[in-house]
């Protein structure tokens, strides 16, 4: 019995040994400034760091909110030579599992942040993560300064003033090869209709109808004219946005802004989105919407897509990529889609494709990080031409040359990156941090990354090169303006209404709202339904979700921004 | 005096359970201490230390809740969803394992076995997603099958009407958990002494006399023990995923539950403290029913479970 | 009618069989069978899905064998550059894990079963209510960490080593085990430790399989301890692996922001593999280890042990 007590008491304490041999076993990093959890973030006081060497190799753990990023060591072909350059290896870790806000609060709270995190946003900021960067740029960030130039305002954060990451700049025009959300209408709708001139909703509606008559079914099974799916985001892409197409707006998302006393109004809640319901009522009461489509999930959207049975929706060219691929190899390129601009009726002009200017994630430095000049004059290396192209296109001579002054991506390279998606993360330069990003030119002329809408003709299908010969353009981004009257405050959704506060409970509320009713009001049976169910809408908008405080909170800080960046 | 004395002659029971009792005081219930912020304002992004310094706001998250009347909607749903899954539920993998063990070849035995656990391990997004296509009116085969037999005229859109969700969830979550659940009832069956039956056979019993009066009072302090601690699980009994994944603003008032409504009410807004209070409330409410099926089941077959 | 028959056991007694019987027998099988290819079928798809080219799986219609055999779907998973650490980890946490969480379980189950134990009532009710109550993600990870599991091996032990359910029910068939056994034991002069681990313990054989493949099954499926608790590469699981594979289609994203997000930094639209199938892929290769193992598992309780045996 005794030796059976000394066994287990034995036990026992090799347990306890065990747990605190652990705990004893923590590097000393752990021990990082208990987290000074005031609502300003911690300042770098530059006279207390010691001047950092530039070229002495440092590492720097970074941490990406982005769960699409990859893990690779540092040790591709670009990242050596990003090595060799700047001296800086850096660990990366990205977000890998479900829940990114999970995350952030495990790390917020417990305050283990790395040197440098990216993808973040200002939502980190109010958690203690970033810290402020104005003296820093204004010390050691010569390239940042320079291409952000004037825009550099645009980066600081409206509760404090204070610039708190970076980003890519987006201050010049980008060109673009594809529309981001536009109307989608198949191939063959447009061909059996000898290529009508589509302008407004109207058109698409009497298009689809006569289409229906000479090809009334596909193989036995039902088309669905015209599609939506409105689960999750869903709602935002085939439903909200749409709507603002049409109207001539710009990704305004939830906010529609008056454009001289920034005054907010809900956008489901103007008249604009009304007008839009209205048509869809039209359609959907004339057998032209899938009533399933106010149930229905993304992939079982792409599913009926695939078996090319939506005649056309308003939705992300992204979102139907791996759709047309799959019907192309089904035999069915027939059914692929045209990207078109389309306005609710005539004299409106069509925004869909003009980009704002304004600033929601980039990359910031933690309070954690013991050497943030070489942080700073690393990030000032990325933003620079140099760095960019390395970023976007690679080490020149391995993977690009350049040919009368022009940048080639080397053909093996390109046909790399299009067979192993994982080709760039290896390498080293699929990473997104604060380097020049978009078909922009640089100061030498050409473009900062691999931009070839030369490429996209001669490598469609025949289809798509008929349906592009009909409209007279080499790639579908010539059927858009890109420029023109972008919104003087960027986009509303940069604006960060904190967690919490009542005007986001507002908002999810009122998300919650739009979901169950507007269903209801696109369902509509007749004119007075709509009418009714319409003012219901409106009602527990006002009343069940208070989004009147959405609404002064987005204008407050509209406000704000604009003094910001005057 | 007298406890220590009697502790000290069971010097090596106490030993043997002072494990569990400091692995608890760590795990469970020193984490406990984060209800602080149901009666406080709190904001995570102001990390351990906001637990603190965030303002003391009394009841108002549970007054919130409590005078909002999706919440007691909810708290239906939680309840019927919850009941009909561990009522169903629990019968049908007693019934199953009852079903296997009047099965003398073993090798049918073991392979319907292998397989009747296997929808465990698919995930709730591939369990929606196979409802979706059966149920839907674009060819599902429940409605194939029902229009052939001409009980209905048309398809039906299931997953669009709130009174058919609750059977819906039912039968997925049997069909997800009744093979794995039968487990436990399976083993509790294997232990029962295969010398009562051969006395009993020789008195000439029927194969449902041997179930009745051999096999169930076998069994039954394990099927008392699963069953009033399920009762006390009653309000997280419907999961969160099947109700949020297979449901749809259309079925809301029907499919949402209580993990659904703190996802959208307190989770999706970055409400903390929110979640903290209903997830204290559920903690009281389930323990409350934890007791009640306890003195329950000492009233009714004179067992206790705890 | 009851006639006579030699057996293995010694002389039986069999009743000979009516046909209401037969009758019976053949629906129990038909049920049985019914159940047992409901339950199959949709992993059966799952596979095959998972074998099924993911362009040509987008269009449906794919029943019982694949339409464009493909490797490729599983081959991206095997193709991570942690898997082999991943694998290791997971079989690790696994074995040490139930051993573990066995060992300790099963003697606080014991101890709780004694009758005579003063602080049952207390024990048992300290554990029950461990099963309802949760402090919350935040608390939780604070408390972890200020133990020194971040990043430790031990922290896919140590939070998993007692689990108050499983006491409970282990304590259930304890409870069913005749006090001659442990009388007779007793009498001999065993203490109680050694009473617990000579006789109780071979004893519970079914039982101790049965939460032995619970708990086995719960430290194979764990990913979010590896997600929350870890930074360190070396300390990956094979589930949590597999749910990074899952994570960077874009289609796994839940609201509009994230979705943003992901598009602003520059996110390549993967349409050489979807969600749908890369789904099915983690599906089939988390699984399969568990399939392949639980016949081992079964023959514990299903066949049966005969107490009759050990009553000598």
């Amino acid at each position: 019995m005794k030796k059976r007590m000394l066994a287990i008491t034995a036990m026992l304490l090799a347990l306890a040994a065990l747990t605190s041999c652990a705990s004893s076993g923590q590097p000393q990093a752990a021990a990082s400034p208990q987290i000074s959890n005031t609502a300003d973030s911690p300042k770098i006081e530059a006279s207390a760091t010691p001047q950092s060497n530039s070229d002495e190799p440092i590492t720097f753990t970074m941490f990406s909110d982005d769960p699409q990023q990859k893990e690779y060591g540092f040790t591709g072909r670009v990242a050596r030579k990003i090595t060799e350059k700047t001296g800086v290896t850096l660990e990366i870790e990205v977000l890998n599992g479900m829940d990114q806000s999970q995350k952030r609060s495990v790390m917020i709270a417990g305050g283990d942040f790395p040197d440098l995190l990216t993808n973040v946003g200002n939502d980190w900021t109010d958690g203690g993560a970033l810290i402020e960067l104005d003296e820093l740029i204004e010390q050691y960030a010569p390239n940042i300064k320079e291409k952000f130039g004037d825009s550099l305002k645009k980066l600081r954060y409206e509760q404090d003033g204070k610039i708190h990451f970076v980003a890519g700049p987006a201050n010049k025009p980008a060109d673009i090869i594809d529309a981001n959300q536009c109307l989608l209408i198949q191939y063959d709708v447009l061909d059996k209709l000898g290529y009508p001139k589509l302008e407004t909703l109207d058109d698409v509606s009497a298009a689809l109808k006569s289409y229906l008559e000479i090809v009334p079914d596909l193989d036995g099974k039902s088309f669905t004219p015209w599609g939506l799916w409105l689960d999750t985001w869903g709602y935002n892409i085939t439903m909200n946005n749409p709507a603002l197409w049409v109207n001539g707006f710009l990704d305004d998302s939830d906010a529609n802004v008056n454009p001289e006393t920034y005054e907010v109004t809900f956008f489901n809640r103007t008249d604009y989105f009304k007008k839009y319901l209205k048509w869809l009522n039209v359609m959907y009461n004339e057998n032209m919407i899938d009533p399933n489509s106010f149930i229905m999930k993304n992939e079982q959207m792409k599913s009926l897509a695939s078996t090319g049975r939506i005649l056309a929706m308003i939705d992300g060219t992204w979102d139907i990529g791996d759709v047309e691929a799959s019907l192309r190899q089904a035999g069915m390129p027939e059914r692929c889609y045209a990207r078109l601009p389309i306005v609710i009726e005539k004299g409106v002009v069509d925004r869909s494709q003009v980009t704002c200017e304004s600033y929601s994630w980039g990359v910031g430095i933690s309070p954690n990080c013991k050497d943030p000049v070489r942080a700073i004059k690393f990030l000032d290396w990325v933003a620079s031409d140099e760095g960019s192209i390395m970023l976007n296109w690679g080490v020149e001579g391995i993977h690009y040359d350049t040919v009368d002054g022009k940048r080639a991506l080397k053909p093996e390279i390109a046909e790399e990156i299009n067979k192993d998606p994982d080709f760039k993360w290896r390498e080293g330069y699929q990473y997104i941090w604060n380097q020049q990003v978009g078909a922009v030119k640089l100061d030498d002329g050409d473009y900062a990354v691999p931009f070839n809408p030369d490429s996209v003709y001669p490598n469609s299908d025949d289809w798509t090169r008929k349906v592009m010969d009909q409209f007279g353009i080499k790639f579908w981004g010539q059927n858009f303006k890109v420029d023109g009257n972008p919104n003087p405050f960027g986009y509303t959704w940069s604006l960060n209404i904190p967690q919490g506060s009542p005007g986001q409970v507002a908002a999810s509320k009122a998300d919650q709202i739009r979901h169950q009713l507007v269903p209801t009001i696109v369902s509509a049976a007749s004119e007075t339904e709509f009418e009714a169910k319409w003012q219901e809408f409106i009602n527990s908008l006002l009343n069940d979700s208070k989004i009147e405080e959405y609404e002064k909170a987005m204008t407050d800080l509209i406000r704000t921004r604009m003094e910001l960046w005057k | 005096m007298g406890t220590l004395k009697k502790a000290w002659r069971q010097r090596m029971l106490v030993l043997m359970i002072i494990p569990v009792i400091v692995w608890t005081a760590i795990f469970s219930y020193a984490p406990l201490a984060g209800w602080l912020v149901a009666f406080k304002e709190y904001q995570p992004s102001k990390g351990f230390a906001g637990i603190f310094s965030a303002p003391f706001v009394g009841l108002k998250f549970f007054r919130e809740f409590f005078t909002d009347k999706q919440f007691y909607q909810t708290l239906r749903n939680t309840v019927a969803m919850g009941g009909l899954v561990i009522v169903i539920g629990t019968f049908a993998a007693i019934a199953f394992a009852l079903l296997l063990n009047e099965v003398k070849c073993q090798w049918f035995k073991k392979i319907v076995q292998s397989f009747s656990y296997l929808p465990r391990f698919l995930s709730w997004v591939v369990v929606a997603s196979v409802f979706y296509l059966v149920l839907s009116t674009d060819g599902g085969i429940v409605n194939e099958i029902l229009t052939r037999l001409k009980l209905i005229k048309a398809p039906v859109a299931w997953l669009t009407q709130g009174k058919s969700f609750w059977s819906i969830i039912t039968i997925a979550d049997i069909w997800k958990n009744m093979g794995w659940n039968a487990i436990i009832y399976i083993a509790a069956i294997s232990g029962v002494d295969t010398a009562l039956y051969e006395a009993a056979e020789v008195d000439g019993i029927t194969r449902w006399g041997k179930i009745w009066h051999i096999t169930l009072p076998g069994i039954r302090s394990t099927i008392v023990i699963l069953f009033v601690l399920a009762v006390g699980n009653l309000l997280n009994a419907s999961g969160f995923d099947q109700s949020f994944l297979m449901g749809n603003p259309m079925t809301m008032a029907y499919s949402d539950n209580l993990a659904v409504y703190v996802y959208r009410n307190a989770f999706v807004m970055g409400r903390y403290s929110m979640s903290a209070s209903i997830s204290m409330i559920n903690s009281v409410i389930s323990l409350l029913l934890l007791a009640g099926a306890n003195k329950l089941s000492s009233l009714a077959i004179d067992e206790k479970v705890i | 009618m009851a006639i006579p028959a030699i057996t293995k056991g010694g002389l039986i007694i069999k009743t000979k069989r009516k046909p209401s019987e037969i009758a019976a027998d053949v629906a129990i099988y038909a049920i049985l069978a019914t159940i047992g290819l409901l339950a199959l079928y949709p992993l059966w798809n799952v596979a095959v899905l998972a074998l099924n080219d993911p362009l040509d799986t987008l269009r449906g219609g794919i029943y019982l064998w694949p339409r464009m055999f493909t490797l490729n779907n599983l081959s991206l998973i095997l193709r991570q550059e942690q898997l082999a650490t991943a694998f290791k980890n997971s079989v690790l946490r696994t074995g040490i894990g139930v051993a573990s969480a066995l060992f300790f379980n099963t003697m606080a189950a014991y101890v709780i079963s004694r009758k005579d134990f003063i602080f049952r009532k207390a024990a048992q009710r300290l554990l029950a209510v461990t099963m309802y109550v949760n402090g919350g993600l935040i608390p939780y990870y604070l408390v972890v960490k200020s133990v020194g599991l971040r990043n430790n091996f031990l922290v896919y032990i140590l939070p998993m080593m007692f689990n108050a359910f499983y006491i409970l029910i282990i304590r259930s068939f304890m409870d069913e085990l005749p006090d001659s056994l442990t009388e007779a034991a007793r009498i001999d002069g065993a203490g109680d430790f050694t009473v617990y681990w000579k006789v109780v313990l071979p004893l519970s054989a079914p039982v101790l399989a049965t939460i032995g493949l619970f708990i086995a099954v719960d430290q194979w499926s764990q990913w979010f301890d590896s997600f929350v608790f870890t930074t360190d590469k070396s300390l990956t699981t094979l589930q949590y692996e597999l749910v990074k594979v899952l994570n960077q289609s874009t289609s796994s994203v839940s609201d509009i922001n994230s979705l943003r997000q992901r598009l602003q930094s520059g996110g390549q639209i993967n349409i050489v593999y979807t969600p749908q199938s890369i789904r099915m892929a983690i599906t089939i290769i988390s699984t399969i280890p568990i399939v392949l193992v639980y016949p081992f598992i079964q023959k514990y309780f299903i066949k049966g042990v005969m107490i009759g045996a050990v009553k000598g």
